[in-house]
């Protein structure tokens, strides 16, 4: 193939330049984000000093709006290590591969007889080599075509079989599958015939795919087994593949329109017949879309285990929001604002919506602002929300919760219609009922011959470093902490803890966590207070469950989320405070030091840390901008325990925005924890 | 060692630093947020989803920076506009509330449009009759200035398929160009 002249003309050239050059962004937003990326930076790099926090990760505490990074990032400790282990032998798409795997080295193309053809892709393992073609026909019509590959040393390998995958504008996509060739890297003769005997020929050569490659899907080789179909979604178990020593799952989600997307975070759990649960680690590789499909990896299969894949999102696993997508076809309305219409202006509406199996009715419109249009809806069924547009629109809006089950959606405009206009219902939101589950049973020849994957490393211990300072008060506070550290640490024992968590206001859109929720945590520590297995779980204030998780050594998952993680060994600690306040100190952050009575009478001790921001930030949605950051510990000056601990912001006043306040309701030693807690750790099946 | 110290530095290298330094991670930052903030604002057409969307990148990037969560090896910012596009999927797939396109700011005086826009609007005019898989290519291509290698690691296709979609799409444009041009 000739190399490819990228040439434009210079009048061209200059257009493309000019139209996809981006817009540069706003210097307040380049700076607001720098700052904010330099406080993520510390809170991550302050992040192990809370180990007693580290299982905590497996349990979500994200809220709906990622714009609250932030303000999350304060309260929650991060750095959990993710153990995604290298996975050889499984392809995405190509299904499970035996041997080395070669792939095209390059693609070519070549015309003869009026056709043109190209081999695009190509992928050879153990057993097969597939070959993806593109075929233009001098002619339109149905052009049957068959292809063979001619060997250097004249033998002719037929193809196993052929189709047009994608029919496109004047394009055939073919594929064909050929026995492996025994000689992978010598150069190959494709030939192509169609059905009037003409023939293209194409020489290519294959190589060795390289570490991490991504290739190409190969359609046909998958085994699934899909669940039952509900609200238009059904769950897809893709295709299995069992080792000695890993079992890795593909699952996709399957809807039976088009147009249908999940609109939310989704996971799956896990669990065979006897209710036991396998951590499922997401090893999704960046290439595929994780909305509609996961690559999981578990535990090994005996065979013949019963398994159930689950469906599951949070905070609620009993609804999906979803979103689907009416563009090509809208329902419309027509819609008279009047030759005047003026701010504050209403319009009572009774008119109804159809589209698709959604019958919309709307109740009124409102006009919010000179160029703004908000229409108010009544949910007939499912529908959560709803997308309009209109020709006349320079932007719009939907989704947005109104009194009762009501919602709005609105269209702002550069100037605004005075006369009647056509509006389109583009996209609906709703909230689609499950449960999506797949029932299968593991094959009784379970072991393959299948590459092993290279084991993740066993993660390391973590180690507190030493302190830096040598400020009194930081001494006095790490040796209280240390003090009740060890009167609850020494023995090996199991600790129940009990706290509770005031989030003070929380953000629009926020989910979680709830204004209020208890934390209950259960700890088995050994002779020298390294945690051997925790149960955590959250409760809301009616005592129901909102997630529970649970970990094992260095294995945690989150049973409601179904996520898995791969956590350091720690050393149990109730100290909240020492390492923040260490850093605080080396940073010049104020400190202050107050002696009080707590509220139980008894004498505590104060500490305040604040940080001053260089320049505000202002949240969006928040009302006002924060100039600042701090916490409270409250420390019982006997006993050493922390009994609270409490994070605000600073407001340009000098006056403080309660963010968060955690209370320790209980602690102490017991001998062994309810069978019910037992129960659950003898679930999680471990390695 | 100081920031402008940590400019003269390639990918590679800072990408080790910024590991355990916040400021080689400043540097890092400032030498793509204005490809990373084009390429999304291309594509979403709204300044504060393109803000909100160059935010949360930025935040992963960072978290899987110290998390050892990006592989070396591979290129930076090949990695940071794999992140975007997953960002932008979330986007799309989580967010009901979208805006179609930003009202606009400031009018341009007539000149000032009719001579910026008669190239432009020939070349509008041969974009939209390119499926939404090329124009993301020659966004990738000339917004984001990619290489053939790096979009093929976004894309999922080799280094040599990619060159030739791209010079398939470029002689499309190139063909129309002339034809328009009588």
């Amino acid at each position: 193939m000739d190399e490819l002249d990228l040439t434009l003309p210079p009048e061209l050239e200059s257009a493309l330049v000019n139209f996809y050059t981006g817009p540069e962004p706003d210097r307040a937003f380049v700076s607001r984000l720098d700052l904010e990326l330099q406080q993520r930076y510390e809170i991550i790099s302050q992040a192990p000093r809370n180990r007693k926090d580290s299982f905590m990760q497996a349990l979500r505490a994200r809220p709906a709006l990622a714009i609250l990074l932030v303000v999350l990032a304060l309260l929650l400790v991060s750095g959990v290590a993710y153990a995604i282990g290298r996975l050889t032998g499984f392809i995405p798409g190509f299904g499970f591969t035996t041997g080395d795997v070669y792939v095209l080295d390059m693609p070519i193309e070549a015309s003869e007889n009026g056709i043109t053809a190209g081999v695009e892709n190509a992928v050879q393992d153990e057993t097969k080599l597939w070959v993806e073609l593109s075929v233009r026909h001098p002619s339109e019509g149905d052009h049957q075509s068959q292809a063979y590959i001619l060997l250097q040393n004249g033998e002719k390998i037929q193809s196993q079989r052929g189709g047009v995958i994608i029919p496109d504008t004047g394009e055939q996509r073919l594929t064909f599958i050929f026995h492996a060739l025994g000689d992978p890297s010598q150069l190959v003769t494709l030939i192509l015939e169609n059905s009037d005997g003409q023939t293209v020929q194409m020489k290519f050569n294959l190589r060795s795919a390289q570490s991490d490659e991504v290739l190409p899907i190969l359609p046909g080789n998958k085994l699934p087994v899909q669940g039952e179909t509900s609200t238009g979604m059904a769950l897809v178990l893709e295709s299995v593949a069992m080792s000695a020593d890993q079992t890795v799952l593909q699952v996709s989600l399957h809807f039976d329109k088009p147009g249908i997307s999940l609109a939310g975070p989704w996971d799956i759990v896990m669990t065979d017949d006897a209710n036991r649960i396998y951590p499922l680690t997401d090893i999704t590789p960046d290439t595929l879309d994780i909305g509609v499909t996961r690559i999981y990896q578990t535990m090994p299969l005996h065979g013949n285990e019963r398994l159930i894949l689950k469906l599951v999102s949070f905070p609620s696993d009993k609804e999906m929001p979803m979103l689907m997508d009416f563009s090509t076809n809208p329902a419309t309305l027509t819609f008279n604002p009047g030759p005047n219409p003026q701010v504050g202006q209403s319009w009572s509406l009774d008119e109804n919506l159809q589209t698709g199996q959604f019958t919309f009715h709307i109740v009124g419109a409102r006009m919010t602002a000179p160029t703004e249009l908000t229409f108010e809806f009544e949910p007939t069924q499912n529908e959560t929300g709803a997308m309009l547009y209109s020709t006349l629109a320079s932007g719009a809006s939907g989704g947005e919760p109104a009194q009762g089950d009501h919602f709005t959606a609105s269209m702002s405009f550069t100037k605004m219609p005075n006369s009647p206009f056509e509006i389109q219902l583009m996209s609906v939101y709703y909230r689609a009922t499950g449960p999506w589950q797949v029932d299968w049973q593991a094959p009784a020849a379970t072991v393959l011959n299948f590459p092993t994957m290279t084991p993740a490393p066993s993660p390391t211990p973590l180690i507190i470093p030493a302190l830096v300072s040598q400020d009194p008060t930081l001494l006095e506070v790490q040796t209280l902490s240390q003090k009740f550290d060890n009167t609850m640490t020494q023995d090996p024992t199991w600790i129940h803890v009990i706290n509770e968590n005031l989030t003070e206001r929380l953000q629009i859109g926020q989910t979680y966590p709830p204004p209020y929720y208890q934390d209950e945590q259960w700890y088995e520590i050994d002779t020298e207070g390294w945690v051997i297995r925790n149960i955590t779980t959250h409760r809301d204030v009616d005592g129901n469950i909102l997630q529970q998780g649970a970990s094992v050594g260095t294995k945690s998952i989150n049973f409601t989320t179904g996520e898995t993680f791969e956590n350091s060994p720690y050393r149990l600690s109730f100290d909240l405070l020492t390492r923040d306040l260490d850093n605080a100190l080396q940073r010049d952050q104020s400190v202050i030091r107050e002696e009080i009575i707590c509220d139980d009478g008894s004498k505590c001790l104060l500490i305040t840390v604040g940080e001053q921001f260089t320049q505000p930030i202002q949240n969006p949605g928040a009302p006002n901008s924060f100039y600042g950051i701090g916490r409270r510990v409250w420390i019982n000056l006997e006993t050493g325990q922390q009994l609270k601990f409490q994070t605000f912001w600073r407001l340009a006043d000098g006056t403080e925005q309660i963010e968060l306040t955690q209370s320790n309701l209980l602690i102490q030693k017991v001998a062994a924890p309810p069978s019910d807690v037992l129960d659950i750790l003898e679930r999680i099946v471990m390695p | 060692m100081s920031m402008s110290d940590f400019t003269a530095l390639d990918d590679p290298a800072l990408v080790e630093q910024a590991r355990h330094n916040p400021e080689a991670f400043a540097v890092l930052y400032r030498r793509y947020l204005t490809l990373i903030y084009g390429y999304l604002q291309r594509r979403v057409e709204n300044v504060h989803a393109a803000e909100d969307l160059t935010a949360q990148t930025f935040m992963e990037a960072l978290d899987g920076l110290k998390h050892k969560r990006y592989r070396e090896g591979g290129t930076f910012r090949a990695w940071l506009f794999t992140i975007a596009r997953r960002r932008l999927v979330d986007f799309y797939r989580e967010r009901p509330s979208i805006e179609l396109v930003d009202p606009p700011s400031s009018e341009p005086s007539l000149l000032a449009t009719l001579e910026m826009n008669d190239d432009l609007r020939r070349l509008t005019h041969i974009l939209k009759k390119l499926d939404p898989e090329k124009q993301e290519l020659l966004r990738l291509r000339f917004t984001a200035n990619l290489s053939f290698a790096e979009i093929a690691m976004l894309e999922g296709k080799t280094e040599a398929a990619v060159k030739m979609a791209i010079y398939r799409i470029l002689d499309f444009l190139r063909q129309a160009w002339e034809a328009e041009n009588g």
